[in-house]
């Protein structure tokens, strides 16, 4: 596949989490650098500031709200812009760092587990890129199957009449 | 004109009324000498032969300055006059001197005949009878069929003012009319003494209570003419009454609307004081309060001991109510003193069965929230091992699809590693959650945490760690969940051995310490490790994050500070970076007994070690 150009920065203080969340993004064409925790994000971004952010709010180390602030304080910083992948958005440990965050930060957030397609797609959005004109086939077909496999009865039977339509 | 009478009667008459008149009789001639006396004189002014009479009445040696019998010489006018002189045996003495020409043939004065009538005990009584009127601690009046007040004394001018022909009602009590349950109008009815109490004002305006006597004091024709009225002021009395039972209600209504249950008896052990907050605590609903017999099954027997009645300050115990059921209380007992010796005692008691039944709200909200901090933590931890899955899955079908080997082998390894992430958490989390109910026992906290230690000790040494045991000598037994305890500690070293053995220039240290405080069990596990921020001490209770890679589930703090809770306790931490952390257990000795009494109050069989 074809480079974006553009270098995401992943934290996450999970490596399987990093590991997955680089894999998908280097499959669209990203380059990718990742960081444990917030120290190790603020060096990285110091050194070399990236087109986009991905971070996880909750972590043992310096966490990525004492991150999120830290870069606020620097103009150029401030401008990179962050996605929060977080599990912690609607309950007692992640709140109050979640409406500091995302609703009068960011304001782009995602809850995890998420999905690879979703995950891209939110990369995507806060950069200003367009989505591919064309999925391919295989994505349509792994779209196709995640939402099968999420959907109930109802709508099984409803999308089952569609295909049957055709 | 008298039918003349025979001269021999005559002689006799003169005779027998001069030596029996009831008064004496003296006769002078022109030189005040005393001519004659009858016996009367003699006894009542002494010897008087060859006495003049100044000498004899008054013992003066010249005649009186306003001598009457030389007026009577003069002008043969009879006379009366008040007189002070001296008795035969020297006395003063106080009489009325009546003086009468004797005429001769001739119509001459050459004697006069001098009557006195003694007064001196008249006068003495009149002196007191007017010192008694006057004076008399108390307001007299006398009246007539008017109200009219014809006399009233001194004290009764001076409280009311002048009587000065005006009405007794007028006085006393600034009225118009008479007053409704006048005595004195009973009086005059009925010739008999009335007593009542009445209110009049003052001359200075302020109230007068007294208590006023009728008695008739003279007859008319078969009706009472006047009536004496004496009234005793008791407006003194009457405001110490006033004032104390406004004191006496005013510390009634204390009693009475206090929320703590007060109940008194007095030395023969009845009770004297039973408030509403006491009947209800006591469940006591006769209107007469129990009598000192079954007071004695209800209240502490202490409350009764005749040596020792004032534990002082407040102390629990169990009191039975009317019913004989047990209630949960805190009380005092005070000694009521007076000036000779014990008058009774009172017992204060609170209800503590509400403040039991909150305890109990308590420690289960906070179990609750425990357990909904836990539920969060856990959702966190899996949504991240759900990422590790989804990447895993991503891996090994983008890596099937490209037939990439090498992305297969990885996404399988990911997927394998967060399967045993899923296991171990699983794993954890049942011991955490269906932990066996912890069985308070009375345990030695200082043999506990030496246990503990001494297991350790030897693993801590081999990664360079000195574990220490600090055991506080003030430390007493407490009821304790021991294998519990030991869990928390084993988590709590562990924990701190991880820390210590991260300091970059070694000499790591954990201390574990045993103490007591403010009525708390304490047990303190300190490292002198890395220490952790703010955030992290924030959060380090409420989720599931390890600092130890993939080797923690971030479990033994929430099992350590579920079962500090299941202990009525709470855990905390002081820590700085670089410094080292001190993780604290506070378990409230009260909270110990209250959780390990309710737990023998169930029926709980004794668990199998």
């Amino acid at each position: 596949m074809s480079g974006t150009g553009k270098r995401v920065l992943v934290v996450d203080d999970e490596a399987d989490v990093r590991g997955y969340l680089r894999t998908a993004l280097e499959d669209e064409g990203f380059q990718v650098e990742t960081a444990a925790d917030g120290l190790e994000a603020l060096e990285k971004v110091r050194r070399r500031p990236p087109d986009l952010i991905s971070l996880d709010l909750v972590m043992p180390q310096h966490s990525g709200a004492k991150f999120y602030r830290e870069l606020r304080k620097d103009k150029e910083l401030a401008r990179i812009p962050v996605l929060i992948v977080t599990g912690h958005a609607r309950d007692e440990l992640g709140r109050a760092d979640f409406h500091e965050l995302v609703m009068s930060g960011p304001g782009v957030y995602l809850e995890k587990p998420v999905s690879p397609a979703a995950y891209v797609a939110a990369v995507r959005r806060l950069l200003g890129m367009e989505a591919p004109e064309e999925p391919s086939e295989d994505r349509l077909r792994q779209e196709l199957a995640r939402a099968l496999a999420e959907a109930d009865a109802e709508t099984l039977r409803r999308a089952l009449e569609a295909l049957r339509k055709k | 004109m008298r039918q003349a009478v025979p001269e021999e009667l005559d002689i006799l008459l003169a005779r027998g009324l001069f030596e029996q008149a009831p008064f004496n009789v003296a006769v002078i001639d022109r030189e005040f000498r005393v001519v004659t006396a009858n016996r009367n004189f003699l006894e009542y002014f002494g010897e008087w032969q060859g006495r003049r009479c100044y000498e004899v009445y008054k013992n003066r040696s010249e005649p009186c300055p306003h001598c009457q019998a030389r007026a009577t010489f003069q002008d043969g006018q009879a006379r009366v006059s008040d007189e002070t002189g001296l008795d035969r045996r020297g006395r003063s003495c106080h009489y009325v001197l009546h003086v009468a020409p004797l005429r001769d043939a001739a119509g001459r004065i050459e004697h006069v005949v001098e009557m006195t009538t003694d007064l001196t005990e008249t006068r003495r009584w009149q002196r007191e009878y007017d010192l008694l009127f006057e004076r008399a601690p108390c307001y007299i009046t006398v009246i007539d069929r008017d109200y009219r007040i014809v006399r009233a004394n001194e004290r009764f001018r001076r409280s009311f003012g002048e009587a000065g022909d005006r009405l007794c009602y007028q006085v006393y009590k600034r009225r118009k009319q008479p007053c409704g349950r006048c005595p004195a109008a009973l009086t005059f009815r009925d010739g008999a003494e009335h007593v009542s109490h009445q209110v009049g004002v003052h001359r200075d305006g302020s109230p007068a209570y007294y208590v006023v006597t009728t008695v008739p004091l003279s007859r008319g024709e078969g009706e009472v003419a006047h009536v004496i009225e004496m009234a005793a002021d008791v407006t003194p009395i009457r405001r110490l009454e006033i004032e104390l039972k406004r004191a006496q209600s005013y510390y009634e209504c204390l009693i009475e609307n206090a929320a703590t249950a007060i109940v008194a008896v007095d030395a023969r052990g009845q009770v004297t004081v039973m408030n509403p907050a006491a009947r209800t605590l006591l469940g006591w609903k006769a209107r007469q309060p129990p009598g000192a017999e079954r007071l004695k099954q209800m209240l502490p027997a202490e409350f009764f001991e005749t040596s020792a009645p004032a534990p002082s300050g407040f102390r629990e115990a169990t009191v039975r109510d009317a019913q004989g059921r047990p209630v949960p209380v805190r009380w005092a007992a005070a000694e009521l003193r007076g000036r000779r010796g014990e008058r009774g005692r009172a017992a204060f008691l609170e209800d503590l069965r509400e403040v039991k039944r909150l305890e109990r709200e308590m420690l289960e909200a906070e179990r609750l929230a425990a357990v909904g901090q836990t539920v969060a933590g856990l959702a966190h931890t899996i949504k991240n091992l759900l990422m590790g899955l989804e990447g895993g899955m991503y891996m090994m079908d983008t890596g099937l699809r490209r037939a990439d080997a090498a992305r297969i082998s990885e996404g399988w390894q990911v997927l394998q590693r967060n399967v045993q992430k899923t296991t171990a958490l699983v794993k954890d989390f049942l011991s955490f959650a269906k932990g066996r109910q912890p069985q308070l026992r009375p345990a030695d906290p200082n043999a506990l945490a030496r246990n503990v230690v001494e297991l350790y000790r030897e693993a801590a040494r081999l990664q360079g760690v000195e574990l220490r045991l600090d055991a506080g000598g003030e430390v007493r037994e407490a009821p304790l969940d021991p294998q519990g305890i030991e869990t928390c500690l084993t988590n709590l070293i562990s924990n701190g051995i991880d820390a210590a053995v991260l300091r970059e220039q070694g000499g790591g240290e954990v201390t574990v310490r045993t103490r007591e405080a403010d009525e708390e069990l304490i047990f303190e596990v300190s490292d002198n490790g890395c220490g952790m921020d703010q955030e992290v001490k924030e959060k380090v209770f409420t989720t599931f994050f390890t600092t130890k890679g993939g080797k923690g589930t971030g479990l033994g703090l929430l099992t350590t500070r579920k079962i500090v809770q299941e202990h009525g306790g709470r855990i905390e931490v002081d820590s700085a970076p670089e410094l080292g952390s001190t993780f604290r257990i506070r378990l409230p000795r009260r909270r110990l007994q209250a959780l390990a009494a309710a737990e023998t109050g169930g029926v709980r069989p004794e668990e199998a070690p």
